[in-house]
């Protein structure tokens, strides 16, 4: 077993509002291994993004991040100082966000952010620097990279910004890349081109992926292991096709269930998992998925679930639905 | 009176541009949309999805061609007469903020387009259309920034209720949205279209959304009509290549229901 890029081990992050702490990720296990996709899915504000904000070092100082272990590329992250992390951050683990703006400068060339992102990390010069950007803009099928190289970002559609980002995140070579959300935004087309292009690049260069989102549809095609958080913690981890044909946690079934679909009859409603995820500070006591559950039993609302791990698979339910055949 | 809910005509919207053709951001667009029916419009980005929606919403002004809302031709119509014609349509957009200001709360704004009515009455109305959208009526106190997403779009829906329109337009209204209060406002949607005889016009690129809602599509490129067909016809035989494409798109199959489902 060759060893994981991304370790983490008991993650706690907790963030300081109005003079009050509340927790918004609890004990959070989770590797990316080498050459994997991995994806991460839950409802909004169940921490998907924090979590890998977290794992980078990159969140605000309002935060408060604890764990057992925080490795990326054998680097303890957690012990780094932050010059020491500013200088490997790219290197280890580059990030693409749904809003692409949020990684280009507007005021700034694509091709002058590119090369400075090489200079950083590849330590090559002009002209070298610019044949390396204009490769990486090729390699992300934006068309006529050349010209893209003189333009502003507010000059590119929306799916050639989130290229742009991407080749950015790209030329520092990371070893883990975190695509969060990284084609929400876009329109259904465009979002299958970004999908196919990253499926593309993992296989190409082995790249490693952690891919966060809302949407299993996207995380369907393209990871091959797949984690879902609920209020801040991982209730179940499987194999991606195990995961989809047979989950355990029946968090993880209503996700399933209420996933869009177009095949079968025309639904009168669109499935929703009744009720709405309760607000970091505000748990109930027990497993916190309790109150929506409709397996929940009483011991259910008292404690919280312990860990069951299978093979390569883990789950936390007391009345987990029926076992893989 | 037999006249259709809303029917467009040849409708055009030009826009110059600073170096060569102008461009034709609505082509000869026509539809007939009758009392209570729904409607999708569908297409890639900048098909003019958007723009037929504002342009029927008066935010965009036509460049020829005819706008009927149940039979009066509404591009000729200018100040009083435009807004007593267009209250019976209300457009809903994809992000709530547009339609809720900030430093008024939500009462406020669900309230602010039904002037006429006031005190207790007033008061009576909001309540109901808060309860009607599913938001407990103590929220109505509140501030836009103290709700969530899925609230402030609830409240818009509330607001665009407010002068009892039998036409909604709205303009991506879940894109934002996270799955499960996506599906959340599609149900509120349907249900409210139902118990109100409501006609809708969905700008989306959410087909299952707009399956649930919608008899019939309209596919738009380039600002023409590239296929309009019953909502099912579409996704079984879609004709022209914009529509192939964008089921194309759709993220396929992996995720069917599971075996051993709960929902
Ligand atoms: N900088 C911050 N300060 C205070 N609270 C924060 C901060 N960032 C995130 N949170 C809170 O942490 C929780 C988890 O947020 P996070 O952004 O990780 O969720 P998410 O799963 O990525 O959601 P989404 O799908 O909406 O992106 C939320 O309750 C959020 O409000
Ligand atoms: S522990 Fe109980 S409440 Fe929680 S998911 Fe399992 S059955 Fe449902
Ligand atoms: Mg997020």
């Amino acid at each position: 077993m060759t060893k994981p890029i991304v370790e983490i081990e008991n993650l706690c992050v907790s963030f300081e509002r109005d003079g009050a702490r509340t927790e918004v990720l609890r004990s959070v296990d989770l590797q990316v291994r080498r050459g994997e996709a991995l994806g991460v899915v839950g409802e909004s504000g169940s921490g998907k993004s924090t979590l890998f904000l977290a794992a980078a070092r990159l969140l605000p100082p309002s935060a408060s991040v604890s764990a057992r272990k925080l490795q990326i590329s054998g680097h303890d992250v957690s012990r780094l100082s932050r010059s020491k992390l500013t200088a490997i951050r790219g290197a280890t683990i580059g990030f693409v966000f749904q809003d692409a703006s949020a990684s280009l400068n507007p005021y700034l060339t694509i091709g002058r952010q590119l090369c400075e992102m090489v200079e950083q990390h590849r330590h090559a010069e002009a002209p070298r620097a610019m044949e390396l950007a204009e490769q990486e803009l090729a390699a992300v099928a934006i068309p006529d990279p050349a010209s893209t190289l003189h333009k502003y970002p507010h000059q590119l559609s929306g799916g050639q910004r989130q290229r742009a980002a991407l080749a950015m995140a790209l030329l520092a070579k990371p070893a883990v890349l975190v695509a969060d959300e990284p084609t929400t935004a876009l329109d259904p087309t465009v979002q299958a081109q970004v999908l196919e292009l990253l499926g593309r690049l993992r296989r190409e260069r082995g790249l490693a992926l952690a891919m966060v989102s809302h949407d299993l549809g996207v995380v369907a095609g393209i990871c091959d292991r797949v984690a879902v958080l609920y209020a801040g913690r991982v209730v179940e981890e499987a194999a991606a096709s195990s995961l989809f044909s047979r989950p355990r946690h029946p968090y993880t079934a209503a996700l399933l269930a209420s996933a869009p679909r177009l095949t079968g009859l025309r639904p009168s409603r669109l499935a929703a998992i009744p009720g709405t995820p309760p607000r970091p500070g505000e748990l109930p006591t027990g497993c916190a998925f309790a109150p929506r559950c409709p397996r929940a039993v009483s011991r259910c609302r008292s404690e919280v679930p312990p860990q069951i791990t299978q093979n390569e698979s883990r789950f936390s339910c007391f009345e987990p639905l029926g076992e893989p055949a | 009176m037999n006249a259709p809910l809303l029917e467009i005509t040849n409708l055009c919207v030009i826009r110059p541009r600073p170096s060569g053709e102008p461009l034709r951001a609505l082509d000869r667009v026509r539809l007939r949309l009758e009392r209570k029916e729904s409607w999708a419009v569908l297409g890639e980005s900048g098909c003019g999805k958007t723009t037929l929606l504002r342009t029927i919403a008066g935010l965009i002004p036509a460049t020829s061609g005819s706008i009927r809302f149940q039979g009066t031709e509404l591009i000729p119509l200018r100040g009083r007469a435009l807004a007593q014609a267009r209250l019976g349509m209300q457009m809903v957009f994809q992000d709530p903020d547009a339609s809720l200001d900030p430093r008024w709360t939500i009462a406020a704004s669900v309230a602010e387009p039904i002037p006429q009515i006031r005190g207790a009455e007033r008061a009576d109305r909001v309540e109901r259309l808060l309860r009607d959208v599913g938001l407990d009526p103590s929220l109505g106190a509140r501030f836009p920034h103290e709700l969530s997403g899925g609230q402030r779009q609830r409240a818009a829906i509330a607001r665009a209720l407010a002068p009892d329109p039998k036409l909604l337009l709205l303009d991506e209204p879940t894109s934002a949205l996270d799955v499960s209060v996506r599906a959340q406002i599609v149900n509120l949607l349907a249900d409210l279209s139902q118990a109100r005889d409501l006609g809708l016009l969905l700008v989306t690129h959410d087909l299952p959304s707009a399956r649930v809602l919608c008899e019939r599509a309209l596919v738009l490129d380039g600002g023409r009509i590239a296929e309009e067909a019953p909502f099912e016809a579409l996704l079984a035989a879609p004709q022209s290549q914009t529509a192939r494409r964008l089921l194309a798109a759709f993220p396929a199959a992996p995720v069917t229901a599971p075996k051993n489902s709960v929902l």
